[in-house]
């Protein structure tokens, strides 16, 4: 098979995928699709000979990132049912945007100036011997070491920020503390009392 | 380029991340979020302290040639910047007594200095992206009504749309040049070419909407309302000039041409009008602030239809002034039991008698933000305006000092009530009960504000010789 006859299908498959994403009543088939839908998009990109990124996708995206996604879509248990609210009445007007965006669209790339093949010419084969991996790794610890160094302090405040909003310290809030609790003696639990004893009747 | 060259380039940054990873440690380490004010506050004054000495000292280096590069203008920006964070983190010490607060906004200003320093697409998206992750958390941190959440979540929808434009027109830009230098940007500026023009908008359209410019505008009325008073006080000054530092990097000292040049003043004199018009509807501080600050995002746009050598003397100056002032606001305003009831504008009614000093401070504010002569914000709408003549634009230059104008309505209202209106009745009595005395930091806060505002005011000339261009 041909490459060109490859990427229809594969561009096929991401864009039913992609329809399935934001069509189906489950979140969890949803987000299944949307692994599907992350897997063809690496295969396009295997096509474009950016077979490193092509895999670290499927690795940290399908592997990682979806895994957990679906995680989280189940301990939410997100009900599909009240989110289809008013589809019918959004139908005409969200039709519209849609029609309109597909005629501009149809406009800007479909007249070959702009977007055509003589505007993007394909790139030069690499050959066997390239290796895409070491080329990536040449440039991101020297040339774009900062940039780099900044995505990682970004991650940094990200977490910081997902904990800030979880974490909720509640004024009501009791727990135990162990160190206390040890260090407790007898005179802070007990109080013994005198007391004159009574007769009984 | 050896590391003590390059740490010395950094040192404003090396500072706030050190600051950073203290910050962190300190909140797992230490019980009861003792020292993360100080720390912060140390962090702040001392990162401000070495920008404001690197740019004295007129040094310049790029340690990542190609990403990020410094020089006296890039420290005297970001002298600025973390000068008006000071007396924000002053504001904040009552009502965030530790927690992610602190860590929060010194990652978002680390991100705003990389923002001021960036020379590529990638720095600058990195920068702005960690300014602006941390401020959307800061909006919701002090949770305490239903509204914040639902404002924090549009400012985060909106403000990821931003950034997606952004991308879209840098791959655009991309495209056409081949490089990821912001050059590509003032170089597109002059280009006849569909797809460079296409991109130039869609990366100021993304900017436009971080700045709040009125298409774009709708989330930030919200956004600031429920946020608490030193978070919109950091949003409408620090936020802000990052925003428009980062529109400064990319137009360099391109001059704007024709087409351009009427989106760039259109939508910004819309911006005027209609943030002053709304202005006058407004019965919330903070939401009047919002309104004020569309209309001020509207005459900082104005200032790049001048000349390349001037727009960046007449942007940070005018940062400088407009901060100082609203952080002045909101620092003076005095503090009340229940948060809504701080923000009404009813409240302040008579303020004047029963704090003289809160009274005046939010008058000289409001007079400065007007533009009123003495007050350090007529030099600096001077500036803007004085550059769009010179750029040979006279009919834009009086369209947007009509515009201005409008603003005198609703900031010379809140002296009304603050001087002339008798004090609330009887049942508002019960909501200016619970109104203290400012605390001494805020106190602090205010004349952090108002003595650089008065150097600016009496010696204009020196304090724009300072802020290099």
């Amino acid at each position: 098979m041909t490459p060109v006859v490859l990427f229809y299908l594969f561009a096929g498959i991401l864009v039913f995928a992609g329809l399935m994403v934001v069509t189906v009543r489950n979140p969890v088939h949803a987000a299944l699709f949307l692994v599907l839908a992350f897997f063809t998009s690496a295969a396009v990109w295997m096509l474009l000979e950016a077979e490193f990124l092509s895999l670290a996708l499927v690795l940290v995206y399908v592997g990682a990132v979806m895994v957990l996604f679906l995680f989280v879509v189940m301990m939410l248990d997100v009900q599909g049912a009240p989110l289809r609210q008013g589809f019918i009445r959004y139908l005409p007007v969200g039709a519209l945007v849609a029609g309109v965006a597909a005629l501009e669209l149809y406009l800007v790339v479909g007249s070959d100036r702009l977007f055509g093949s003589q505007a993007f010419p394909l790139p030069q084969r690499a050959g066997a011997a390239y290796s895409n991996t070491q080329e990536i790794g040449a440039v991101l610890y020297t040339k774009y070491v900062y940039p780099f160094e900044i995505a990682a302090v970004i991650l940094l405040v990200a977490i910081v920020a997902a904990i800030a909003l979880s974490l909720r310290r509640r004024g009501d809030a009791r727990s135990q503390r162990p160190g206390d609790q040890v260090r407790v003696r007898r005179e802070d639990r007990v109080r013994l009392v005198a007391m004159p004893a009574e007769k009984g009747e | 380029m050896s590391a003590e060259t390059v740490l010395t380039a950094l040192l404003p940054e090396v500072l706030l991340l050190a600051g950073l990873l203290l910050l962190i440690g300190l909140e797992i380490a230490v019980p009861r979020h003792r020292g993360a004010f100080a720390v912060s506050l140390l962090a702040v004054a001392a990162a401000a302290a070495a920008a404001a000495w690197l740019s004295a000292g007129g040094s310049s280096a790029a340690p990542f040639p190609g990403h990020y590069s410094v020089g006296p203008d890039t420290f005297a920006a970001k002298a600025v910047v973390l000068a008006l964070a000071v007396p924000v983190l002053l504001l904040a010490r009552g009502e965030f007594p530790g927690g992610p607060f602190y860590p929060l906004l010194v990652s978002s200003l680390l991100g705003v200095c990389l923002v001021v320093s960036a020379d590529s697409f990638l720095t600058l998206f990195l920068g702005v992206e960690l300014m602006s992750i941390p401020v959307y958390v800061l909006v919701v941190l002090a949770f305490q009504r239903e509204e914040s959440a639902e404002a924090a979540l549009k400012y985060l929808v909106l403000s990821g749309t931003a950034s997606a434009t952004f991308l879209l027109g840098v791959s655009l830009l991309y495209g056409g040049s081949g490089s990821l230098a912001l050059s590509a940007f003032s170089t597109a500026l002059g280009s006849r070419d569909v797809l460079a023009t296409a991109g130039v908008v869609l990366v100021l359209s993304a900017f436009f909407l971080k700045a709040a410019v009125v298409p774009f505008h709708t989330w930030a009325p919200d956004a600031y309302e429920a946020a608490s008073v030193p978070v919109t006080a950091y949003m409408a000054a620090v936020v802000k000039a990052g925003v428009l530092f980062a529109v400064l990097r990319l137009f360099a000292l391109a001059p704007a041409e024709r087409p351009l040049v009427d989106l760039l003043a259109l939508l910004p004199l819309a911006s005027m009008v209609w943030g002053n018009l709304a202005a006058m509807r407004q019965d919330g501080l903070r939401r009047l602030i919002a309104y004020s600050s569309i209309a001020h995002a509207g005459y900082l746009f104005y200032a790049f239809l001048g000349d390349g050598p001037g727009r960046f003397q007449a942007v940070t100056f005018y940062l400088l002034a407009y901060g100082l002032m609203n952080v002045l606001v909101l620092a003076a305003l005095p503090p009340a039991g229940d948060d809504v009831a701080r923000d009404r504008l009813e409240r302040l009614k008579g303020l004047f008698q029963r704090q003289p000093y809160a009274a005046w401070m939010i008058a000289v504010a409001m007079l400065s933000l007007a533009g009123i002569p003495p007050f350090p914000g007529f030099v600096a709408k001077f500036l803007v305006f004085k550059n769009v003549v010179a750029a040979g634009y006279p009919v834009y230059a009086v369209l947007g000092l009509v515009g201005s104008y409008l603003g005198l309505y609703f900031y010379l209202r809140v002296i009304q009530y603050l001087f002339m209106a008798p004090p609330p009745p009887a049942e508002e009595a019960s909501a200016a009960e619970g109104e203290g005395a400012p605390s001494r930091l805020a106190l602090a806060a205010t004349v952090l504000c108002l003595l650089p505002a008065i150097l600016i005011a009496l010696f204009p000339g020196w304090v724009i010789d300072r802020l290099g261009g």
